[in-house]
């Protein structure tokens, strides 16, 4: 740790910080569950990189601090417990990397400075219409033409595309020998003629995923990341950042404290939510995952703190944490009964003797279903399963 | 004193090498049909390994060697299915006694204790099997010739054939005080009733009839409680160790099975239903066995309960799961998974059921402010 050698001393100026400088706007949209704006988000992402604080994982040499893995999840739990919305992970943990590790000197001029000042939004094209988990079989093709790719095609569940400035988009570049080998990594600016996004609104309201439409776009070669027919590895590679953060302990705690405050906070046939039996063992229930969840973490941290390896067992910690999420988001909804059925908060707020608390309940709901998205992005849990199975166990 | 780490695996290798040839089956069935299951002459071989003075303070003969050590070696008694009352006696109780002997009554047993000369325990439980740590239901009498006892204890693992029991009782006048008192076996009044249990083991119950026992600390209620409940996580997070431990050795008998065994032409593993279970199982251990070793290192009383809650369900889904994968087969007393199983249905309830761990967690995350 560079900076600060106390972590519960650093925690306490984060939650300072979050307290103070979270615009009051954006701390009310999160709380109430409802989708941030893009205006909102670039906002807080400036006041982040204002701070040093919006890419502190990443090396001094690109505006980063070289926090430790430790210190970055601390962050990530005074952040999440102070209500700030999640960073997008695409953008500063996975682009950010991938540039650093396999972008040429030019595309790391270019891009990363603008990622580290917050301004740049980037999502990712991986999914298509028939390749979800199985990415290999990605069809959306690029075909050379001089110093040009035309791109052709289109890739679904683009998570906050309409957002996006930038995708990095997985191209089959080579019909013949296997999938994995005629894939390359292409850098493709939003405003390209020829893409179209189309937005998916979800069950719960958000429209986080979007359908991307190429057609006829012309990528120049130099926005190739990797070699031609080698975006396999980059591609790969991803999944090997940040892998401890989908532990996703802050955001479980976050979940936690809401559960918890509705269930101090609520009457139920004259009786505190949090004084009934089904109440209190479902709560003690998770938070004894939670605990266990975090001390599995630790364990994992403290590894790769001594110079270790992370090998394929960390996948445990997604495959619980996300699930985790699902089971307090669960809890919420049973503890606020019919209080979470209205479809917006305001309703509620505009109640008789409403508090503010009330804005909880509005959109449990919108929450509930959001968190099913944690256990299929990133790697479906069955997909875990599966790397634990073979990778781990040897099946 | 905390072991470093080369030391650890030294104890950890030496441990499985004495369990390889001192816990085979014919040993294990030889101290389960033992009396009270617990062999003087093996216990005292255990005190020569050196383990039951690990909990002891070095300057009483122990070693001292702190509760993550403990944890690895209780993790490998649990694997060989060790039927002597390691945990109960050697850490929960010697703990509690060198938490409170003083002047000649600690020079006298805590040597024999380190020895194995002399075996304490812990009537931990009251006759409903609850813990209450701060009224027990039991009561002390002042006489001319000390103090007498009059009360039930509770079914307690390794108590029959101890040499010494601790036991809690109300005080005379003051019903918050509690005092903590050590009963000779052999003192007229004192009764244990012994019974084999089904994990292999045995337990027994107390009762005391106006029975002499030496007053070894009181205090109020609350501070008796808090002391008694420093201990018992002590001993709770070491029997959770040694229930990991043969939790995994359950799940790796049953990962070998579902490898050899065929069916429809191919391997039971290579079935994903099989597959996903078994990383299910792996995952939920491998987290309970992370926690296990925070809460040695710092057994706090949120972590203590989570960690109870826990490894309750991990013994209940690894013995239930293992049957299952297993079919028929693992249901039979003759094939080795048989003994696990029994081990750990009965390891989920002691030191409090996964529904006592729960509720107490509840009160730790709800009723108070954090």
């Amino acid at each position: 740790m560079n900076e600060h050698t106390n972590l519960s001393q650093f925690r306490q100026s984060v939650d300072r910080f979050v307290r103070e400088r979270l615009p009051a706007d954006l701390r009310q949209t999160v709380r109430q569950g409802q989708q941030s704006t893009r205006e909102q988000l670039i906002r807080w992402h400036e006041v982040l990189a204002a701070q040093g604080w919006l890419v502190p994982h990443w090396p001094a040499e690109w505006g980063g601090r070289d926090w430790s893995v430790s210190q970055q999840m601390a962050f990530d739990e005074a952040m999440a417990l102070g209500d700030a919305p999640e960073l997008n992970s695409v953008t500063f943990d996975m682009i950010g990397p991938v540039l650093m590790r396999y972008g040429s000197p030019e595309q790391q001029r270019r891009f990363l400075p603008t990622i580290a000042s917050g301004r740049q939004w980037w999502c990712q094209g991986y999914s298509e219409p028939n390749a979800g988990s199985d990415l290999a079989s990605v069809v959306t093709r690029a075909e050379r033409e001089g110093d040009v790719y035309v791109v052709n095609g289109s890739k679904i569940w683009t998570s906050y595309g309409q957002y996006a400035d930038w995708i990095f988009a997985l191209v089959r570049t080579r019909r013949e020998g296997k999938p994995q080998e005629g894939i390359s990594f292409l850098l493709i600016d939003m405003k390209s003629p020829g893409i179209t996004v189309r937005p998916i609104v979800g069950v719960h309201g958000w429209v986080v995923f979007n359908e991307v439409f190429f057609d006829n776009v012309r990528v120049p070669v130099e926005l190739r990341v990797g070699e031609e027919n080698g975006g396999w590895t980059v591609a790969k590679s991803l999944l090997e950042f940040e892998r401890l953060k989908l532990a996703r302990i802050g955001e479980n705690k976050r979940r936690m404290a809401r559960a918890r405050e509705v269930g101090l906070s609520r009457w139920r046939e004259g009786r505190r939510v949090a004084d009934w039996p089904w109440y209190r063992t479902r709560f003690a229930d998770l938070h004894a995952r939670l605990i266990a969840l975090e001390a599995n973490a630790e364990r994992f941290v403290a590894r790769q703190m001594a110079g270790e390896k992370i090998g394929p067992e960390v996948s445990m910690l997604k495959l619980r944490g996300s699930r985790l999420i699902q089971l307090w988001e669960e809890l919420i909804v049973d503890a606020l009964g019919s209080e979470a059925a209205p479809l917006s908060p305001d309703w509620l707020l505009n109640q008789p003797g409403a508090t503010s608390q009330d804005a909880l309940a509005g959109t449990a709901s919108s929450r509930r279903f959001l968190a099913r998205g944690y256990t299929i992005a990133g790697g479906s849990s069955e997909i875990q399963h599966n790397i634990l199975a073979k990778q781990v166990l040897g099946l | 004193m905390t072991m470093d780490i080369d030391t650890q695996q030294m104890l950890v290798d030496s441990a499985r090498r004495w369990a390889e040839q001192a816990c085979s089956k014919v040993e294990r069935q030889a101290v389960s049909n033992h009396t009270v299951g617990c062999p003087p002459e093996r216990w005292r071989a255990l005190g020569e390994l050196g383990w039951l003075g690990m909990a002891l303070p070095e300057e009483d003969g122990g070693l001292d060697a702190g509760l993550p050590a403990l944890c690895l070696l209780t993790e490998q008694l649990g694997r060989a299915l060790l039927v002597e009352p390691f945990v109960a006696s050697a850490i929960l109780s010697s703990g509690l006694l060198a938490e409170v002997a003083t002047g000649e009554l600690r020079r006298e047993w805590l040597p024999m204790l380190s020895t194995g000369e002399r075996r304490v325990v812990w009537m931990a439980w009251e006759p409903d099997g609850g813990g209450a740590l701060n009224a027990p239901s039991a009561i002390a009498t002042a006489h001319s010739a000390g103090w007498q006892l009059q009360g039930e204890k509770g079914l307690m693992p390794g108590a029959g054939g101890a040499d010494g029991l601790l036991v809690t009782a109300r005080m005379p006048g003051d019903q918050n005080h509690v005092g903590l008192f050590l009963v000779d076996t052999q003192t007229p009044g004192a009764s244990l009733h012994s019974t084999p249990l089904y994990d292999g083991r045995h337990g027994a119950r107390l009762s005391l009839v106006q029975a002499q026992g030496r007053l070894l600390h009181e205090a109020p209620a609350d501070a008796m409680a808090a002391l008694l409940e420093r201990v018992l996580i002590q001993g709770q997070v070491a029997h959770c160790a040694e229930t990991l431990g043969c939790a995994q050795a359950a799940f790796e008998i049953t990962l070998d099975y579902v490898r050899s065994r065929k069916q429809f032409g191919r391997a039971l593993s290579d079935n994903q239903v099989i597959q996903h279970r078994l990383v299910d199982l792996y995952v939920e251990q491998q987290e309970a066995r992370a926690l296990c070793l925070a809460a040695a290192a710092e057994g706090t009383p949120e972590r203590a309960a989570a960690l109870g809650a826990r490894v309750s369900e991990v013994a209940r889904n690894t013995w239930g799961e293992a049957i299952q994968l297993h079919g028929a087969i693992g249901m039979t007393e003759e094939y080795v998974l048989g003994e696990y199983v029994r081990r750990l249905a009965l390891a989920a309830d002691l030191y409090g059921s996964a529904a006592s761990h729960l509720d107490r967690l509840a009160h730790l995350s709800l009723d108070t402010t954090p």
